[in-house]
């Protein structure tokens, strides 16, 4: 079957994992439909044979918070691989396998494992599209992506900076406000203009449209005692922007090089602003007023 | 000396700098700005050993600087580098 986020068209196949997809929560307005044949962008291919003997680098290990999950994200050589492990457990029940340029994720699960459930199959299409999203030239944002005047508007800052509290300001106090994805959209560069897309990724917030806007501006939240804006230049731009594309990236090279290369493209066209706000209807008209005001 | 190949400057709208990850909660991601100067000085000597001298050396054949700017300057450049574990 084929999912498209972003513009790029995912081809996923070779177990039943593939066809579970199509009924995991958010997925449903990425699903291409059937007779709607056309050449992926790129593959996930499930049921594949489980590789022995990866030595490697290890890039990153971490939790998933969703569930009790360790995960462990390596380089052997030219082929990076990820785990999953859950918890208590010493064996790893998922491995992916890619290679630069492949444009092909290959996904094996231990013999005797059960089949993935619905949490660690979002997550894994998540990390595999991450992987071959970037050579595609897109990434994932950690952020809120608010609408309105036909153009996206992507909110940033750590768990808990407020966020999710600020767009939905937003929707509550400034007209034609629309939620486009509360966790995870997508960035891309397409003619030289930065795009936001909604994908099957949100967070806790159902937030799922298969819908594109050009990026207007970025701005990074953070709590404070009263409302202050303020345009921030190249280097704290970059400091803003980077830490919320995906972690796993940061840790290779290669891989970081195309993140920051993205990010520089964005850039190159979207202004960053600092928000230090309240909670509070102000801070929306501010951020609202800043951005929009051309 | 040298400069630890595991680092690449990155250019981002045309501004130099380096990316250093942090690998814990502890340890910060920072972002280092390098100068016009400071980014001549990481491609001159980015693939070889070098001593602070011909840091100094190489800021004086390049720039209309008086020897001993040029030598506080090496000296710093060296210093920062090696603070953040860039040059080892």
């Amino acid at each position: 079957m084929l999912l498209s986020i972003a513009n790029k068209k995912v081809a996923l196949s070779g177990g039943p994992e593939a066809e579970k997809v199509r009924t995991i929560d958010g997925f449903a307005p990425f699903v291409l439909p059937d007779d709607e044949a056309c050449q992926p962008d790129c593959h996930v291919l499930f049921g594949q044979r489980w590789e022995e003997g990866n030595v490697g680098e290890e890039l990153y290990a971490f939790p998933f918070e969703d569930a009790d999950i360790r995960c462990r994200f390596v380089r052997d050589r030219e082929q990076y691989l990820f785990y999953m492990l859950p918890g208590g457990d010493d064996a790893s029940t998922l491995q992916m396998r890619y290679c630069c340029g492949s444009g092909r994720v290959l996904c094996a699960t231990r013999s005797g494992a059960p089949t993935l459930d619905e949490t660690m199959l979002r997550y894994a299409i998540w990390f595999a599209f991450v992987l071959l999203g970037i050579e595609m030239g897109v990434t994932l944002v950690h952020s809120s992506a608010i609408v309105n005047h036909g153009h996206a508007v992507l909110f940033l800052g750590e768990s808990g900076t407020g966020k999710s509290t600020h767009t939905r300001l937003w929707l509550n106090h400034i007209g034609g406000s629309r939620l486009l994805n509360d966790d995870c959209p997508a960035l891309a560069i397409e003619d030289g203009q930065a795009i936001v897309y909604g994908t099957p990724w949100s967070g806790k917030t159902p937030c799922y449209h298969n819908r594109r806007f050009p990026l207007k501006a970025l701005v990074r939240l953070s709590q404070a005692p009263e409302n202050r804006i303020s345009r921030l230049g190249t280097i704290a731009a970059f400091a803003a922007l980077q830490p919320s594309c995906p972690p796993a990236l940061a840790y290779d090279n290669d891989l970081s090089g195309k993140v920051i290369r993205l990010i520089s493209d964005t850039l190159t066209t979207t202004p960053v602003y600092h928000l230090a706000c309240l909670p509070d209807r102000e801070a929306a008209m501010l951020s609202h007023n800043t951005v929009f005001a051309q | 000396m040298r400069i630890d190949k595991r680092h690449t400057l990155r250019d981002v709208v045309g501004e130099k700098m380096l990316l250093i990850q942090g690998r814990t909660d502890a340890e910060k991601t920072k972002v280092i700005a390098f100068n016009e100067s400071s980014a001549m000085l990481w491609e001159a000597f980015l693939d070889k050993d070098f001593t602070v001298e011909e840091v100094k050396q190489k800021l004086l054949d390049t720039y209309e600087v008086d020897e001993a700017t040029a030598a506080n300057d090496a000296a710093q450049w060296v210093k920062t580098l090696q603070e953040h574990k860039i040059i080892l």
